[in-house]
């Protein structure tokens, strides 16, 4: 018999031959000993296959699969339409733009020069500390000195971490409702595992206030939070 | 399609709601999918790829159903969604494995017979999983995916880009080679 013969024995078993060609090969089996019992091998074979075991993996994948559904969830919060508005001057309008700047951050420099900006209404209290800070501005003659912004707490990147949260924060509590429950529910579990980050090195930093890798480690976790709210705020902003 | 593996060609109306779930973000609802079909998709890319790539491309098929799951329409059962999801992912992963595998191309039915005859065999159907990974690429595919999935010839013609005729050959091809290890 040759291949294409004894290939139409698999087709039998798969009940894939045709009337005819199914009557003919049956016509053969009955004379052809060999034949038939190369067709119960093939039959053997396929009612194996058809009983393996799933037995399973030997170790649980599920960990490993968790760790990377959410990382995913994480890059998802990218925004959905990303802008693609391009801007384009001609050589006028640039030249124009550049002086625009330049004058606008000359002025921005003028007025904070000439008057700061207070922390809160009221006038904060000057230590002997604050003799040499060049951040109190010099008091006239009979006036009592007063603390600009740029002074001790706002040059300290963790305090300045606080303000942008606050404000991204803001930001996304206006947005909120321009998200569907399933994002909001995957940023809020990211932010609350930054926040118990964030806990965590704060207390341990009462405790030791001058170690470096804590600092750094609750720096750290501030910039995460900070490039978070950014990412959910702008994805909340894209689609409103 | 291969649905023979599936007593209910829907799922049950708990796997629904997990599906619903795990579409809504819901990570322990998509575990629990996890749990249930584990050992078909594990079992799929054992046979497939063997078992050095079983485990990683296995949590290959889990991360890109869960990253499909919006894709996921509910018209068949959600084993049968995920096993195509996983035989598209296998099936992509042997063409990138490609060229290394030619070696077993030709020469396995002369391995196999050999084998056959030498070893012990403790059971019947642990050898017939040792022999497929012996097979030629073609032929294990299609032999995978034919009388062990239970897809159809039409099925696995249109998943791996061949004619029926291609796919019938191979199957037999696979047969003959097989029966070796599972008759006594």
């Amino acid at each position: 018999m040759n291949d294409d013969r004894f290939q139409r024995l698999s087709e039998y078993l798969d009940g894939e031959l045709a009337e005819a060609e199914r009557a003919a090969l049956e016509h053969e089996l009955e004379s052809d000993a060999d034949l038939a019992g190369l067709l119960e091998e093939l039959r053997e074979v396929k009612r194996v296959a058809g009983e393996v075991d799933d037995r399973g993996p030997e170790t649980d994948l599920w960990p490993a699969i968790a760790a990377r559904i959410d990382a995913e969830r994480v890059v998802a919060l990218k925004p959905a339409r990303p802008s693609r508005r391009r801007l384009t001057f001609t050589v006028p309008q640039f030249a124009a733009a550049m002086i625009a700047t330049l004058v606008m951050g000359v002025g921005a420099l003028w007025v904070a020069n000439s008057l700061g900006e207070f922390v809160g209404g009221e006038p904060a209290a000057i230590t002997s500390a604050d003799a040499e800070d060049p951040a109190v501005a010099p008091a006239p003659r009979g006036e009592v000195p007063v603390r600009l912004v740029e002074s001790t707490e706002p040059r300290n990147p963790s305090r300045k971490s606080d303000v942008a949260i606050a404000a991204l924060e803001a930001r996304l509590a206006e947005g909120r409702g321009n998200l569907d429950t399933s994002t909001v529910r995957i940023i809020e579990e990211s932010l609350a595992t930054i926040d118990r980050a964030i806990e965590s090195a704060s207390a341990a930093l009462e405790a030791d206030p001058g170690n470096v890798w804590l600092n750094r480690h609750l720096a750290d976790s501030k910039s995460r939070k900070v490039k978070l709210l950014e990412k959910a705020a702008a994805l909340s902003a894209v689609r409103t | 399609m291969a649905e023979s593996r599936n007593d209910d060609p829907r799922g049950s109306s708990d796997e629904q709601d997990d599906v619903r779930r795990a579409t809504a973000g819901d990570v322990q609802a998509f575990e629990r999918l996890y749990r249930a079909h584990v050992a078909r998709i594990h079992g799929l890319t054992r046979r497939m790829l063997g078992d050095d790539l079983a485990d990683e491309v296995t949590q290959d098929v889990f991360v890109r159903a869960w990253s499909k799951l919006d894709s996921f329409r509910g018209d068949a059962a959600f084993g049968t969604w995920l096993h195509r999801v996983a035989v598209n992912l296998v099936l992509a992963k042997r063409k990138e494995l490609g060229r290394r595998r030619e070696r077993f191309i030709g020469d396995g039915e002369a391995v196999l017979e050999r084998e056959s005859r030498t070893r012990e065999r403790p059971t019947v159907r642990l050898e017939l999983e040792a022999a497929l990974q012996r097979l030629p690429d073609g032929a294990r595919e299609v032999f995978v995916l034919h009388d062990v999935e239970g897809y159809r010839h039409r099925e696995i013609a249109e998943l791996l880009g061949v004619t029926t005729g291609t796919t019938k050959a191979q199957l037999h091809r696979a047969r003959m080679i097989l029966r070796r290890y599972v008759s006594r």
